[in-house]
């Protein structure tokens, strides 16, 4: 602020009409960057809102609108995606799935993260090394033989097959491991020598130290639980255990009106967008964390 | 002494009990997979041969690496591949590195950019491709604004490179909150330094500002080709598996879940996702090499300045 009052008295007019002009082109250049994210959002929405035969006819336009130009808000689009979808069943299975592994993720990668942070046991640091070198394992290796053993444990006709190789994640054990390096260890050492136990230290005085990265992995597992495509697609066939990313997939390939496939969209997407305004303090903040510490 | 081998014990019991479910789950869906896959590389495992299949020796990797018979494509899928990782890692780089100094640059909005950058992070990738499908289709909203009549999904001069266009533009928000951080992090006294010495906001970004987020350069450069080499998953979704129309958009990985999918050949594919391991290992390597040579020749650099200066 300082700064540039000393500048104006300097240079009254050359310099601040640069400085204004330079301002001016990178406000130009993000507004523009920034159409191109919205405007393909905010057609998709007034698009589903349209009869067909208005979608094809029409030429370019982000309102909902019929041949005329009249306002239309047709929610049988969205009445026939939830049919195509069988949202309801869809649905449950997905949050059944989320739920699950998003909770068995925050136990489960803690408690080992906590243990190779503070624990002293016997191969401790090779375990963990080998451990972190299956992350340069491209994904793609596990499909597979993924599918094979779950055929074999006879659980690929069941949502457990969408479940249990995901569980845990070696990467959120990683990033929980850097976080309990962080934590003071005065606090335990004192704790104790209180005379409390391991269990109880890591439940009581770790864990709810390192809360906000939890509600970051607590949502980011969900998300990516929520939006996951490949490993339902590859080991379930049958369409009653469809998730929304798959059956979404599935009208794409279909017949219906794109008016109707984009409404399915809309229907699949946005309760994570919605999530995301919500609690994107969290997410944006996460994102940026887990990327200085990485 | 009798006291202490109880206590270690215990001690051990413990952190092998914090860490049994981690160790099961990685035996199961970790390790195991790995080792089967490599077995199952080697024989003729198929859907035709779910009882009876043998050990072929090195037969599937044969066929793959010469080309033959129904796999003639082997060599093209990999080199779509390579096209689609020099598309996508210079863009993914130039753009983030553009961008996020224009949001680094104190202007107001910085959360509000950031946060609409980010929408198709959260997006639901399935979505997203039902979006630009529609964009992007010979009659779709694209075409209509430069009055063009371009199947950019069905043309194969165009596929490949609007799929890029689109993982770059899906990519863009991560990658310039992991950018913004790192520029964040740069010694803010370097700049009123450069400042002083003259330096406009050009040769501050390209004296300051590019060294100070070198490593996270190096990191999206790394990603950006492991995760290159595994690109497929949108083609799958857009135009299913075993296409025969869009030849251009064959990536080494559609070809994978193809064969895996489509033909239910476990054997060639997990022969195939071995090599694609092979491969990106190679690389990997390579790039590590690459930069720890970059920052010795600094270190050395560094410590000659700093014996010449002592000498004065």
């Amino acid at each position: 602020m300082k700064a540039s009052n000393k500048n104006k008295l300097r240079f009254p007019s050359r310099v601040n009409a640069f400085a204004v002009t330079r301002k001016t082109l990178v406000y130009v250049i993000l507004i523009a960057l920034c159409l191109t994210f919205i405007v393909p959002y905010v057609w998709m929405i007034a698009s589903s809102l349209r009869t067909e035969s208005a979608y094809l006819g029409n030429e370019f336009t982000l309102l909902p609108v019929d041949e005329n130009g009249k306002l239309i808000f047709n929610f049988d689009n969205y009445k026939q995606a939830f049919e195509a979808l069988n949202l309801g069943a869809v649905f449950l299975n997905t949050m059944i799935v989320c739920v699950v592994n998003t909770v068995a993720n925050l136990f489960l990668n803690s408690i080992a993260a906590y243990a190779f942070a503070r624990l002293r046991f016997f191969g401790r640091d090779n375990i963990f090394k080998v451990i972190l070198f299956s992350m340069m394992v491209p994904g793609t290796i596990m499909l597979v033989p993924n599918y094979l053993i779950c055929d074999y444990l006879g659980i690929t006709d069941s949502l457990f097959a969408l479940i249990m190789p995901f569980v845990m994640s070696v990467y959120n054990i990683f990033l929980l491991r850097q976080q309990f390096l962080g934590v003071d260890k005065e606090i335990e050492e004192a704790a104790k020598i209180e005379g409390a136990g391991p269990f109880y230290i890591y439940f009581r005085i770790v864990l709810p130290l390192v809360k906000p990265m939890l509600i970051v992995l607590c949502i980011t597992t969900f998300m990516w639980n929520y939006s996951n495509y490949l490993w339902p697609y590859v080991v379930n066939s049958d369409p009653s255990l469809r998730t929304l990313s798959t059956s979404l997939a599935e009208l794409m390939g279909t017949n219906y009106d794109i008016t109707v496939q984009l409404a399915g969209a809309v229907i699949v997407s946005f309760p994570m967008i919605i999530v995301f305004f919500v609690l994107q303090k969290y997410i944006i903040g996460g994102t940026m964390a887990g990327a200085v510490k990485g | 002494m009798k006291q202490k081998t109880k206590s270690i014990l215990k001690r051990n019991a413990i952190g092998y009990g914090f860490i049994a479910p981690l160790l099961i789950y990685f035996v199961i869906f970790q390790l195991a997979p790995m080792l089967i896959a490599l077995i199952i590389s080697f024989t003729n495992y198929s859907w035709e041969h779910l009882f009876d299949y043998e050990f072929v020796g090195f037969h599937n990797y044969w066929t793959l690496l010469g080309a033959q018979g129904n796999y003639s494509w082997f060599w093209s899928s990999l080199k779509t591949t390579f096209l689609y990782i020099l598309i996508t890692v210079p863009a993914n780089i130039i753009l983030t590195l553009a961008v996020s100094s224009l949001l680094n640059s104190k202007i107001k909005g910085e959360k509000f950019f950031k946060t609409v950058f980010y929408i198709p992070s959260v997006t639901v990738g399935v979505a997203i491709m039902v979006m630009w499908k529609q964009l992007l289709s010979s009659d779709g909203v694209i075409n209509k604004l430069f009055g063009t009549n371009i199947d950019f999904l069905y043309n194969n001069n165009t596929a490949l490179l609007v799929i890029a266009l689109m993982s770059v533009w899906g990519g863009l928000g991560y990658n310039v909150l992991i950018m913004l951080s790192a520029m964040k992090n740069i010694d803010q006294s370097l700049y009123e330094a450069a400042e002083m010495d003259g330096a406009g906001a050009f040769k501050r970004f390209w004296y300051v500002t590019v060294p100070g987020v070198m490593p996270t350069v190096f990191f999206f450069l790394v990603m950006g080709l492991i995760g290159g080499f595994q690109v497929g998953e949108q083609m799958l979704i857009i135009y299913g598996v075993n296409d025969v129309y869009v030849d251009s958009m064959h990536t080494y990985v559609y070809q994978l879940y193809s064969i895996m999918r489509g033909d239910s050949d476990y054997g060639m594919a997990s022969a195939m996702s071995y090599l694609l391991f092979l491969i990106i290992l190679v690389f990997t390597l390579i790039q590590f090499r690459l930069q720890n040579g970059r920052s010795d020749r600094k270190r050395r650099v560094k410590n000659k300045e700093i014996t010449a200066n002592e000498g004065v």
